[in-house]
């Protein structure tokens, strides 16, 4: 019974982080370049994979799919800049998730919201470090105000995922 | 025996709960997000409007390091500023009414997207480069330039 759970957990992990990847690939081809005048804005896709990570099966293999999920995205042709954004902003997105889905009143909306709006955090904060210079400061609230609208459409995708999830998991783990 | 509460099957470890429905929590995140945005939009609105009537200045930095800060004033005959270096090369286009960047090496090209820089507060990043070109108002893009070299 053990068993079986463990390797469902570590079986739905690496489905998500799959997901996770095609999700950032994908969202490349959804939103070309220039068409939204805030560099480095992202519709956050892979976020789902993030959600449903943290919410069936745990916080440190939702931190897990994040870190692995840049990593990966580097192997597949990305570029360091690419990485180290993914990276922090991922990070970021994690640990505020992590505090946020505790409060109370708070539903996974508030929760994705929340993690969408720390990740254009870490992104600026990937920005400062990389330039050194504050002009990029100028992009932060647009990135974060625009990531928290696409926050709340994560969410909104998240959540027949979570519930097939458990759905099946009843099933198998009897 | 089969349960359908969606709990079941995960109530080993302490997962979080399941509320998928808007609540009042969220609201309330939505609003300190709403208001640290307008605080920042405020501030920087503030800031770009008390120096409108000095001259601009376009400033170049790459990897924190002023490359060139000068009014645009003296451009008058339009130059093709190019940057290379390890990382790539840029060509930006500098003429006394607008500054912007014609080609640059990177992937991207964002600070390419950025089209036509003309007010004090705009600007193009590349972050491949570690370039920032932008448009400042004098007296701040002096003290910033000085801070900025100090601080390297």
């Amino acid at each position: 019974m053990n068993k079986r759970r463990t390797a469902y957990d570590l079986t739905k992990t690496a489905m998500m982080l799959a997901l996770a990847l095609v999700l950032s690939i994908l969202e490349a081809w959804l939103l070309p370049k220039g068409i939204i005048p805030v560099p480095g804005f992202k519709l956050g896709l892979a976020n789902i994979a993030l959600l449903v990570t943290l919410y069936s099966v745990g916080r440190k293999e939702a931190l897990l799919v994040a870190v692995l999920r840049s990593l990966l995205l580097l192997a597949f042709g990305g570029n360091i800049v690419g990485f180290v954004f993914s990276l922090l902003g991922g990070i970021c997105a994690w640990a505020t998730m992590c505090v946020v889905v505790d409060l109370p009143k708070v539903s996974i909306f508030g929760t994705s919201i929340a993690g969408a709006a720390t990740h254009g955090i870490g992104q600026i904060i990937a920005a400062l470090l990389l330039t050194r210079t504050f002009f990029v400061l100028l992009y932060l609230p647009y990135l974060i105000l625009l990531g928290s609208a696409a926050g709340a459409l994560v969410a909104f995708l998240t959540i027949p995922v979570v519930k097939a999830l458990d759905h099946i998991g009843n099933e198998m783990i009897q | 025996m089969r349960r359908t509460d969606g709990q079941s099957n995960t109530s080993r470890k302490d997962l979080p709960k399941r509320n998928f429905r808007f609540s009042s929590g969220d609201v309330f995140i939505l609003l300190v997000i709403v208001c640290f945005c307008i605080f920042l939009i405020a501030g920087m609105w503030v800031r770009t409007n008390l120096s409108r009537d000095s001259a601009p200045y376009v400033r170049i930095t790459k990897d924190g390091q002023v490359l060139l800060l000068k009014p645009l004033s003296d451009f008058s005959e339009p130059v093709d500023y190019l940057i290379s270096g390890e990382r790539g090369s840029m060509n930006i286009y500098i003429s006394s009414e607008k500054v912007c960047v014609t080609d640059s090496s990177c992937p991207d090209k964002i600070c390419m997207h950025q089209g036509d820089l003309v007010r004090p507060g705009d600007g193009a990043v590349c972050l491949p480069n570690r370039v920032v070109v932008e448009i400042v108002s004098g007296s701040s893009g002096d003290s910033e330039g000085k801070v900025d070299v100090v601080s390297k």
